[in-house]
């Protein structure tokens, strides 16, 4: 047991986020400082009290330029933006929970008290998201994409064919997931797919984006921005406001290292945010985690197990095929909500402790978060 | 003629790779302490850590751990839709290679499927490692 009671916990305090669009009118800037005001204003934090910032810019698409301040949103970008000079601040890779890992590390070591975490993304309709035009391709790519093998989830697209096979699972399986997805979209206002009345049908019959994977089962690419404030779990008490406890987190080497530190088990948790850039990644988390046997995941999801009002209720905002593309920051949202009962009309009833995973299978972080008290 | 499709950048890892594979040789790493096959070009043994590596030719006989097929056309000089296969390597099974299949036939490509490598040339000296289905195979 290495866990939070051992060094005192942290909390998030305050969660913010724009509208998600894929015809966006503003720069991606003006996005990120709408979602840190907005957390900044949920968590009851002054300006002038923020003296921790940590983002993750990278990871985008194949496509992006990495242009700062145009397609995404650098550490040095945002502290001049907002006009902050805090006494720690880094830019993570690893998605929002290496942010939230950092951001661990930098309150419990006392570096700062109030540390805020941006995630942006960029994305304008008609660019097309995930492809490659370079000649030469020096690095570890070298022996993948003279093949032509990267963009669009290749690798995720044969890790799931694998499975297929060897568990004999099929699209219509995988089908409960995006189902779920859509269905929990639609009660979320801030989703792209708010409106979906996505049937089987018009599922199978999608185009093939890389086969297994058709078009809904990618995220979808859009423009949006989160950002959440985190303190330590004393401070967060002192502050009345509604928290959510970071009870643990693990790598995705150690898929239940962050249960294992909390002392729980699948059955302890009540609701999952499981990150779904590709509708298979939740498969692997199910059997990881504990909540069904190695190769039953897409028998597991079946009949509603996986959606609001079944036995473990997931991404009920939309996740990433639903909500839109924001790398894991709604599914860090979305848990944050549940555990602090403001999850309205999606509100699973109950609820101490969600599970957040984000990430791809092979490169993930695993958190417990848990209501504040 | 030459193409469009993406070419490989050989660093001071992947030299020897590249310069065997124009020659249709396939070479892989091999650790000098453990024998353990590595590939991708690698800095060191992950199992035991040994810095010396040696390359080593290998057997084009494998076995489809997966594939995929591309169905849009996301990478350049690249026509799609196309297949890209995993392959283990029957005397180095550690060693994973991505590859096209030969000729961009999808018929009988399957998780387990036997195939056995083509050197492709594509251009001048660039070639690449493709892999075929073995016909009747167990």
């Amino acid at each position: 047991m290495k866990s939070t009671q051992d060094v005192g916990g942290t909390a998030i305090i305050g969660f913010g986020a724009t509208d998600v669009t894929r015809q966006p009118t503003e720069a991606i800037g003006q996005y990120a400082v709408r979602a840190v005001k907005a957390a900044l204003e949920t968590a009851g934090i002054d300006k002038d009290e923020v003296d921790g910032y940590v983002g993750a810019p990278g990871l985008a698409s194949y496509s992006t330029n990495h242009w700062d301040g145009a397609d995404e949103v650098s550490a040095e970008y945002m502290l001049s933006a907002l006009g902050l000079k805090p006494r720690w601040s880094a830019d993570t890779s690893g998605l929002v929970l290496g942010m939230v890992a950092a951001a661990r590390g930098a309150l419990l070591t006392g570096m700062c008290q109030y540390v805020v975490g941006v995630r942006a993304l960029y994305y304008r309709s008609g660019s097309v998201y995930s492809s490659v035009s370079s000649s030469a391709i020096g690095g570890s790519e070298q022996f993948t994409m003279p093949y032509g093998f990267g963009p669009g989830g290749a690798r995720h697209a044969q890790w799931l064919a694998r499975y297929n096979s060897v568990n004999g699972a099929t699209r219509e399986d995988l089908f409960a997931i995006v189902k779920a997805a859509h269905t929990h979209a639609r009660l979320n206002p801030r989703a792209y797919w708010k409106h979906s009345t996505l049937t089987l049908d018009e599922y199978l019959e999608s185009r093939w984006v890389v086969e297994p994977l058709c078009l809904y089962d990618c995220d979808i690419p859009v423009t949006g921005a989160a950002a959440f404030v985190m303190t330590t779990t004393e401070a967060a008490k002192a502050l009345g406001v509604p928290f959510a406890t970071v009870t643990s987190m693990s790598n995705g080497y150690h898929p239940r290292g962050a249960l294992d530190d909390a002392g729980l088990v699948a059955s302890d948790i009540q609701v999952c945010q499981l990150y779904d850039g590709f509708a298979s990644f939740p498969y692997f988390w199910y059997e990881a985690l504990g909540f069904c046997p190695d190769g039953t995941a897409h028998r597991f999801i079946q009949d509603g197990t996986i959606e609001l009002g079944g036995t473990i209720p997931t991404n009920t905002f939309g996740g990433s095929l639903g909500e839109g593309r924001l790398h894991g920051i709604g599914h860090l949202h979305e848990a944050y909500l549940q555990v602090t009962d403001q999850a309205g009309a999606r509100q699973v009833p109950n609820v101490e402790h969600g599970v957040v995973q984000v990430g791809a299978p092979d490169r993930s972080w695993i958190a417990v978060v848990s209501r504040g008290n | 003629m030459s193409s469009n499709r993406p070419r490989p950048v050989a660093d001071l890892h992947s030299e020897p790779y590249w310069e065997a594979l124009g020659r249709k040789i396939l070479l892989v790493q091999a650790c000098a302490s453990c024998s353990r096959r590595i590939h991708p070009s690698a800095p060191c043994c992950s199992k035991c850590l040994s810095v010396e590596l040696e390359w080593v030719e290998v057997g084009g006989e494998g076995v489809v751990v997966s594939y995929c097929v591309v169905a849009q056309p996301l990478v350049s000089g690249i026509a799609a839709p196309y297949v890209v296969l995993c392959v283990s390597l029957l005397d180095a099974p550690d060693v994973h290679l991505i590859a096209n299949v030969a000729a961009n036939s999808v018929s009988g490509v399957a998780v387990g499927a036997r195939v056995h490598v083509v050197f492709d040339l594509i251009d001048d000296d660039f070639v690449l490692a493709n892999f075929e289905l073995v016909a009747n195979a167990a």
